[in-house]
Parts: C-alpha cells; sequence; structure tokens
C-alpha cells in the first residue's frame, strides 16, 4: 500500500464514476455515480494526509506542535467534503422530484432546458 | 527510509481486499440496469471506502464515511428510487457507452500517468526523528511562550509532571482532527454548516407543492 | 491715413445688409420687401463712399498694411489675417463697390415683383461683402475664404430661380467647375504653407519674392496652382465652359458678378501674386491661355442668338485679354482694362437686361427694331459696344490698346501671339456687338416672348423658361440712371483715369502709375528693372517687368482701330443692308458655323465624354463592380461563414448535460496531458 497505488485505486474510482456520469440516463443512478467521484476524491485527500508530510515537518528546523498537526488537513477536507456532498445529494434528490413531478420523467436525455 | 511509515504486510493484504470490493462494487452500481440494485451496491461501496480510510489511520473519515454516506445518503436514494415508480423497473440502457468508456479510460490514464511520473515527498523520507515522532511515534509538546507547543521526541525524554506523552497524530487522528476543525478550520467548518442548511431550505423549497398543483402526497 | 476699422466697415456694412435681410426682414417683413432693397443699396452706397475715401487715402499717403491679427495659434500652426489696403485693393473696392451699388439700384426696378426679392438682395450683399472681403486680404488662407464665399454666393445667384432645372444646373456647374479651379488654388496655399507658413502672408511672401528668397522652381509650382484657381474663376480655356450657362440667374446678376466683379477675381488673383508669376516660368503660359481665350470665346460669340451669352462669351474672351495682358507682364495695362471693362461691360448687362424687360426674351431672333422704343437703352448700349469694340476714343479704346502696345513692345514670340490674338479678338468683338445691336435694335420687330413662346409650341419644342410679357416702351428711370451712368463711365474712364498727356489736375498716365510706381509694397523690385543685390536673376527680359510704361503706339492702334471697325463694317453689311447674306454665309462655312454654335462641343466632352463615359461609365461602374465583387462580396461570404460556423456550432449547445460534462472530462485530460508534455 503506496501512494501511488492509493491515488490509482482513487482514480479507477474516479473514473468508474465518470463513466456513470457520462452514460446513465436516470438521474438517480447518475446521482450514485456523482457520489463515487466524491469519494475518490476524498480517498485521494486522506491518502495524501497519510504518505505526505506537511510543509513545515519537510524543512528544517524545529518541528512544532502545529505543523505536526497540518499533517492532518487532508482528514478535514474529507470531512468538509462528505459534508457537501451529504448536502448536495439532498438538495439533487430534491431536484430530482421536482423534474419527475415537472415532466413525470426522470430521464436526463429529455431534459434539455439549457438549450435555450 | 525508516521503518515508522512502513506498512505492514497485512495492512497492506487488507487494503488491496477492500479496494477490490470497492471497485467491484462501484462497476455494478454504473452498470446494473436496476437503479435499486445500484443503490445497494453503492451502499457496499460506501463501506468499502470507508474500510479503506480505517486503513489509512484516518478513523474519524471512516467513521464519518459510515454515518452520512451508508447510513444517511445511501438510505435516501434508496428511498428514491422506491418512491419514483419509474426507476424501479430499471434504468433505460445507458447511451454512448463506448463514448463514455473511452473518455473515462483517459481520464484514468491521464490520472495514473501523472501519479506515477511525480516525484511525491513522502512521509517514509523524513530524517528530523521530532518530525517522525510526531506523526508516527509519541511525543511531548512544549508549552513555550507562544502558546504553540514545540514537538520533541518522547523516547529520549522523561516527561515531566505537566506534561503528557501523546501518541503520533497519525495513531490517534480523532483528537487531531476535533482540534484543526475547531481551530484552525472553523471558518469553513461554520460555512459548511450554513452551505448544508442552505441545501436542507433548498430541498424544501424546491419539494413544496406549486400553487395550482395537486400534492403528491395525495393530500389537498 | 485710412483707420482699419473704416476699412473693415467697407467689408462690413454689406455683411451687415445681408445678415439683416436674411434674417429681421425676411422674417418680419415678408419675402417682397422693398426695404430689403434699400437696407442693400444704403450699405453698398456706404462701402462705396468708404471706398472711395480709402482711393484718396492710398493716392495721398501710399499702400496701408494694416496690421496682422492672430486667427488661429496653436503648436505649429499660427494663421493670421488682416487687411492689405495697396493701390490694387482701392481700385478694386471702387470698382466693386461702384458696379455693386449701381445694379442694387438697377435692380429695385428689374427685380420688382419676385417672389424672392428679399433673399435676391441678401445675397447679392453677401457677394459684395465677400469680394470686397477678398480684394482687401491680407492673408493668403483668408483670401481663400473669402474666394470660396464669393464662389458660394455666385452659385446661390446662378442658381436664384432654383425652380427652373435648367438654372439649378447651371449653378452646380458653375460651382463644380470653378471647384476644379479652387483644387489647384488650394494645393498652391499647401504648398505655400510647406516652404514656410511666414508666407502666407502676403507682404512677406512679397519681401521673400523681392529678396530672391524663393527659388524659380518653388515659384512656379506655387503660381501654377494659383493660376489654377484663375483659370476656374475667370472662366478662361479650358474652364470656360459655366459662364455662358451661368447666364441663367437674373440678368442684373450677371452685369455685377459674371461681367464686372466676380470673374475678374481670377485677373485679380494673379495681380495681387503678380511678383511671384514674374518669379516663376508660368508667365508664357499665362499669356497663351489669355491669348488662346480671348479668340476662342470671341468666336463662339459670333454665333449665339441669346443676347446674354453673346455678352458672356464677350466677358470671357476681355478676360482672356486681361490675363494675357498680365502674361506679357503689363501689369497696369491689365488692372486698366479691368477698371474699363467693369463698367462698360456691367452697362452692356444692365441694357439687356432693359431690352429684356421691354421683349421679354433673351433671344435675338425675337427681338428687332427696339430702337424706336427705347432710346436710352439703345444708345447706352451703343456706346458701350464701341467701347468694347475698342474704338477711339472711349475707354476699351485706351485700355486695349495698350495691352496690345505692351505686346508689340515685346518683340518675342509670346508677344506676338498676343498681339495677333489681340487683334483678331478685336475684330470678332466688334462683330458680334454689332450684330447684337443691329439684330435688338434694327429691323422689323419680330414679336418677342409671345411669338418664341409661340414657335416652340408649333414645333412641339417645351416652351423656353424665363420668358415674360412684352411691353415696348423704356425701362423706368431707375434702370435707365444706372445705364447713363456706366456709359459715361465708359465714355471717360479711359482717358481720363489714365490719359497720354497731362489733362489739367490728371498726370499723364494717372492710373498706371499710381498702381505701379508708387506701389512699393508690392514691387520692392527696382522699377526699373535693376534686380537688388541677391535676388534671382528674373528670366524675363528688363522691359517686361510692371513699372515698364508702354508709349501709345500710332501704327497699332491704327491697325486695332481699322480691325475693329472692319468688324462693324461687316455686321452692317450682314445685318442691316444685307450685302452679305448671313445665312448664305452661314451655308457656305456650315461646318464651321455647327462647330461654333456647338461651342466647340465642350460641353459635350465634358459632359458626355468625360463624365458620363469616361468617370460614370468606366471608373465608376469598375469601382461599382469592384465593390460589389470584392469588398461587399468579401464581407457577404465572411458573414455567411460566420453564419455556417455558427449554426454548426449550434448543434453542441443540444442541453444534455451528460454531453457537457464529456466535454468537461475531455478538457481536463487535454489540459493535464498538454502540462505533461510542456509543463515544468
Amino acid at each position: 500500500m503506496t501512494l501511488e497505488n492509493v491515488l490509482l485505486v482513487s482514480g479507477i474510482i474516479f473514473a468508474i464514476g465518470l463513466y456513470g456520469v457520462l452514460s446513465r440516463r436516470s438521474t438517480i443512478a447518475l446521482l450514485m455515480s456523482l457520489e463515487l467521484l466524491f469519494n475518490a476524491v476524498v480517498i485521494a485527500a486522506v491518502a495524501f494526509s497519510r504518505f505526505t508530510p506537511s510543509a513545515g515537518l519537510a524543512d528544517a528546523g524545529a518541528v512544532t506542535a502545529n505543523e505536526v498537526r497540518a499533517a492532518l488537513t487532508g482528514h478535514v477536507f474529507a470531512v468538509l467534503v462528505i459534508s457537501v456532498a451529504a448536502a448536495e445529494s439532498a438538495l439533487a434528490l430534491a431536484l430530482i422530484f421536482a423534474l419527475y413531478r415537472a415532466k413525470e420523467t426522470v430521464e436526463i436525455t429529455d431534459v434539455s432546458e439549457m438549450k435555450r | 527510509m525508516n521503518e515508522a511509515f512502513e506498512v505492514p504486510t497485512v495492512v497492506s493484504f487488507a487494503f488491496w481486499v477492500a479496494s477490490a470490493i470497492t471497485i467491484a462494487a462501484a462497476i455494478m452500481v454504473v452498470t446494473v440496469r436496476d437503479v435499486f440494485k445500484a443503490a445497494v451496491f453503492l451502499a457496499g461501496s460506501f463501506i468499502g471506502v470507508s474500510a479503506i480510510f480505517f486503513l489509512l489511520n484516518a478513523e474519524f473519515v471512516g467513521v464519518v464515511q459510515i454515518l452520512v454516506y451508508v447510513g444517511a445518503v445511501s438510505i435516501l436514494i434508496a428511498f428514491s428510487v422506491m418512491m419514483i415508480s419509474d426507476v424501479s423497473h430499471g434504468s433505460q440502457p445507458s447511451r454512448a457507452r463506448y463514448a463514455s468508456v473511452t473518455v473515462s479510460a483517459l481520464v484514468l490514464a491521464a490520472i495514473a500517468v501523472t501519479v506515477y511520473n511525480t516525484e511525491w515527498t513522502l512521509n517514509s523520507g523524513l530524517t528530523d526523528p521530532d518530525a517522525i515522532a510526531g506523526l508516527s511515534g509519541t511525543f511531548i509538546e512544549d508549552e513555550i511562550a507562544s502558546g504553540e507547543g514545540r514537538v520533541r521526541d518522547a523516547s529520549g525524554i522523561q516527561a515531566s509532571d505537566s506534561q503528557v506523552v501523546q501518541t503520533g497524530v497519525l495513531g490517534d487522528s480523532t483528537g487531531t482532527v476535533g482540534a484543526l476543525l475547531v481551530r484552525e478550520f472553523v471558518l469553513p467548518f461554520e460555512t459548511v454548516g450554513l452551505v448544508i442548511v442552505a441545501a436542507l431550505i433548498g430541498g424544501l423549497a424546491l419539494m413544496r407543492p406549486r400553487e395550482g398543483e395537486p400534492d403528491p402526497r395525495g393530500g389537498g | 491715413m485710412f483707420s482699419e476699422p473704416l476699412a473693415w466697415l467697407i467689408i462690413a456694412l454689406p455683411v451687415a445688409a445681408f445678415v439683416l435681410n436674411g434674417t429681421a426682414v425676411r422674417a418680419f417683413l415678408g419675402p417682397q420687401s422693398l426695404v430689403a432693397g434699400w437696407i442693400t443699396i444704403a450699405a453698398v452706397a456706404g462701402s462705396f463712399v468708404l471706398s472711395i475715401f480709402a482711393l484718396e487715402s492710398v493716392a495721398s499717403d501710399g499702400a496701408t498694411i494694416h496690421q496682422q491679427h492672430d486667427w488661429i495659434d496653436v503648436v505649429g500652426l499660427h494663421l493670421t489675417f488682416g487687411i492689405l489696403l495697396d493701390q490694387l485693393t482701392a481700385i478694386m473696392f471702387v470698382v466693386v463697390s461702384g458696379v455693386s451699388l449701381l445694379v442694387q439700384i438697377y435692380s429695385q426696378q428689374y427685380m420688382h415683383g419676385d417672389r424672392s426679392y428679399t433673399r435676391y438682395y441678401s445675397f447679392m450683399a453677401l457677394f459684395t461683402a465677400a469680394m470686397l472681403g477678398l480684394v482687401s486680404s491680407r492673408n493668403v488662407i483668408q483670401l481663400f475664404v473669402y474666394w470660396e464665399l464669393v464662389g458660394i454666393s455666385s452659385y446661390l445667384l446662378i442658381g436664384f430661380w432654383m425652380e427652373r432645372p435648367s438654372a439649378a444646373a447651371a449653378a452646380k456647374k458653375a460651382f463644380l467647375m470653378t471647384r476644379f479651379g479652387d483644387f489647384g488654388f488650394l494645393l498652391a496655399i499647401l504648398y505655400i504653407f510647406s516652404v514656410n507658413p511666414e508666407y502666407l502672408d502676403i507682404p512677406a511672401l512679397y519681401e521673400a519674392v523681392g529678396a530672391g528668397a524663393i527659388a524659380a522652381s518653388v515659384a512656379t509650382w506655387i503660381a501654377l496652382g494659383l493660376f489654377m484657381g484663375a483659370i476656374g474663376k475667370s472662366a478662361q480655356f479650358p474652364l470656360h465652359s459655366w459662364l455662358p450657362d451661368a447666364m441663367e440667374g437674373p440678368t442684373s446678376v450677371s452685369a455685377l458678378i459674371h461681367s464686372a466683379t466676380m470673374v475678374t477675381a481670377g485677373v485679380f488673383l494673379v495681380a495681387r501674386f503678380f511678383p511671384l508669376f514674374e518669379a516663376s516660368n508660368v508667365m508664357d503660359l499665362v499669356a497663351l491661355i489669355g491669348a488662346f481665350t480671348a479668340v476662342f470665346a470671341a468666336s463662339m460669340g459670333l454665333v449665339a442668338n441669346d443676347i446674354k451669352r453673346v455678352l458672356a462669351y464677350s466677358t470671357i474672351s476681355q478676360l482672356g485679354y486681361m490675363v494675357m495682358a498680365l502674361g506679357i507682364g503689363a501689369y497696369a495695362p491689365a488692372l486698366f482694362h479691368l477698371f474699363t471693362h467693369a463698367f462698360f461691360k456691367a452697362g452692356l448687362f444692365l441694357g439687356a437686361g432693359s431690352v429684356h424687360h421691354a421683349s421679354g426674351t433673351f433671344n435675338m431672333r425675337f427681338m428687332g427694331g427696339l430702337r424706336k422704343d427705347m432710346k436710352w437703352t439703345y444708345w447706352t448700349m451703343v456706346i458701350g459696344s464701341l467701347s468694347l469694340a475698342g474704338l477711339f476714343p472711349l475707354s476699351g479704346f485706351w485700355s486695349k490698346d495698350e495691352i496690345l502696345a505692351t505686346a508689340f513692345e515685346r518683340e518675342s514670340g509670346v508677344g506676338w501671339v498676343v498681339l495677333i490674338a489681340g487683334l483678331v479678338a478685336a475684330f470678332m468683338t466688334a462683330f458680334y456687338m454689332f450684330r447684337a445691336i443691329y439684330m435688338t435694335f434694327h429691323g422689323e420687330y419680330r414679336g418677342g416672348a409671345e411669338v418664341e413662346a409661340e414657335m416652340a409650341r408649333n414645333a412641339n419644342l417645351p416652351e423656353p423658361v424665363g420668358l415674360g410679357h412684352t411691353h415696348r416702351h423704356e425701362s423706368p428711370w431707375m434702370m435707365v440712371a444706372p445705364l447713363i451712368v456706366l456709359a459715361t463711365l465708359a465714355v471717360v474712364a479711359g482717358f481720363l483715369v489714365n490719359p497720354l498727356f497731362d489733362v489739367g489736375p490728371i498726370n499723364k498716365h494717372a492710373f498706371a502709375t499710381f498702381v505701379t510706381e508708387r506701389n512699393e509694397s508690392v514691387f520692392s523690385v527696382d522699377q526699373h528693372g535693376d534686380v537688388p543685390a541677391g535676388a534671382e536673376e528674373s528670366h524675363l527680359p528688363d522691359a517686361v517687368h510692371a513699372g515698364a510704361e508702354p508709349e501709345f503706339n500710332i501704327p497699332v492702334a491704327a491697325v486695332s482701330s481699322v480691325m475693329a471697325a472692319g468688324g462693324i463694317l461687316l455686321a452692317y453689311a450682314m445685318y442691316i443692308t444685307g450685302a452679305v447674306s448671313p445665312v448664305a454665309m452661314g451655308r457656305r462655312l456650315s461646318a464651321i458655323y455647327s462647330v461654333l454654335l456647338g461651342k466647340y462641343y465642350f460641353d459635350e466632352l465634358y459632359e458626355d465624354r468625360i463624365v458620363v463615359r469616361g468617370f460614370y461609365n468606366r471608373l465608376a461602374r469598375s469601382l461599382a463592380w469592384f465593390d460589389t465583387a470584392w469588398i461587399d462580396n468579401v464581407n457577404v461570404q465572411l458573414a455567411k461563414l460566420t453564419a455556417n460556423v455558427g449554426r454548426g456550432l449550434a448543434n453542441v449547445q443540444n442541453g444534455q448535460a451528460q454531453a457537457y460534462a464529456a466535454v468537461m472530462a475531455i478538457g481536463f485530460v487535454v489540459v493535464l496531458f498538454a502540462f505533461l508534455v510542456w509543463g515544468s
């Protein structure tokens, strides 16, 4: 388990998610693929936190407590991204329901409002 | 190279297993036609990801992953699938499949090339014993005037009464993440709270029955 | 000493009349207010009186160069204006304001009842002001402004009856053709400016020429441009054809503008820059153009049937006389001829107007026998014609003879050409003037305007425009009085102004002496041809120099008088006794006759060949083709390209979120690979 391997796994999950985003017709399935994208990004953030030192640690000079804590910035970002993703999925589902109510469909190919 | 950052073989093995499960579940999520099944596979994928988090010494993130994703998002999606009758009998066959595969493969290739061509600065390259102790060993934090504290390798030093021997942050991430969230990152943290509230209100506004439209719950 | 405000007042009085007539009178008293006439007459009379004072002042104190005023003073451009009151200006002041005054008085009756009486008088005032400003300008650019003002007022007056298409066309023609010459004038101004902006000030230019500071080649180009302006304004060949058409204006306008004053502006311009012309190499060209025009225009006058056109050709011919006189260096004789010509030609035109008043037409074929009805008009016109023909002892004789005598003294090729042209023109002039007199006043009355209109109807031709009513009696005294004054001047203005010997208080050669010898501002070069040290040697012989005064030459005078008398006799033989039949002669010389009647086909050449075929059909059409086939088409094709590309690209915006996401992903890949390949 090296940084490269973890990032590769993250990349694979991202690619799978991207495939889903591009090819799925059902908006709910599309939303699921989006969540996969989020997860891939979070894995990458945590992997960096685990395997790479913060800038203050890598340079010369005394090591301070803040520099040590900064090594976990990736974890913090992971938590923030997960929170935003949760909010996003709630909103996306609301949109899907609104779409379903308005058009009686959840197929994204049936929606081309952006054309206008 | 130093031993402190070496990954035990069992952990490495577990990572590969977890990764395999996650990837397999993810593939199922984007390929099965039954959306409900896809939602179930999605929950499995989330669990695999949380396992990876645990293996990466990110216990707190792993727990949050299970709570938020497996516990909330998956359930939400599953309920949505059930409420929208349209999708319960299956997603339409995906379109532009080969183009999508090509684009995704290209993105993956780009990521892979970047990952393997970059000279990463790794923890295992660290030489400062204090830094190594602060990350993965045990250390003592000085109380100095600025209040920031100075990290020292605890192995060769006797801690005084007022000092606490702390575990390295990679070994005990939860407390440190908590401290970061309410200190350095308090502003993004609060902002995310605001975003969630806004998203909730937005969701409610979108779902509110409009004038002249029948309530989807079949009421008035 | 004639102070500067008074000099400005000479110009300002007619300007005030113009403004007053154009605004207050027109608005409050109507377009036919007689007050307008009186205002203009009063203003011009004021100018005339002041002009007399100015002349008197210049005669006693010499030329006055009033100070320069700043006009435009910005970085790199310093223009001034001011009054240059020298002998030339003083004479022109008197001629212009004097003739103008008489014409204004005449017009009170002649234009009576015209729908736009007020407008007529405002334009006449504007013209007078512009002409007075032109002759007194100190700066070349100031002069050019007045020059163009003269041009526009001429345009307005030629097209005064603008409801007639022919008048509108004539005005347009006059304006455009003189613009051709003005183009050369403008180039000359620009060249002067590029040589040295200081030289735009005319006294400074004189000084520079006198000191030999201007090279002959530079002077030649400047003089050529200025002469182009003069050709246009003074209707010299080849820009002559506008002046006969300009007779579409009221006759009083023709009398003032197209005979006495405005057309002499070109002659004035050459006279004003005479030192420069002398220093240049264009003098021979000036002389030859003038000589050619004198004969050429006179020949067209031989066959014209419209009395005003006869006079118009005569004017062109006489202007050619003046120009050729200047060309052989006869500065004083040229101005003298300008001076005398102004009076008898104005008189002739006013007489033609008087005839029109009685017969209702200008076509001499429908006149005849008017001698009995209009004695005053008849005799004044006879005097004017005799003077124009150059018969002793009338004014035209003296001025014409001085020119011929100078040409004789030259004893050069150009001199002989000028002399012969002058004699031939004198013969022709005498013939056509008396042809006009005989056709108009002698013989049987041929019916006037009514008959002309009826004949046009019978021939199914459109009725000629501008026909009035026939009432065969003498014109009112307000029209006759100016005629008498001008006829008197035509008699006395020659000998008494520039006599051969001392006549009482008038010195010998008073006029010539006045305009040359005492005019030190113009002729800083020694009067008798000694070039000051450092000055460039003039290419002209010493005798050519302006100061040289020709002695009265009996043989030349005799020959010219014989020529003139011969012309008169031939006219008498043809139109009174019938000894020589004009019809038979026209038949025998039918080729020449039709060429002359066709005005040498210059109108056809200009309008049909050059403008229509050359300009419209060749140049304009090919340019139009180029415009549509290339300039426009490139734009059309570009627009089509844009439209097609836009239509193609519009398909990209299909509203499908997934397509957008795919493009985003591809973009991400491209950027990332680009970064990997070329980055770092």
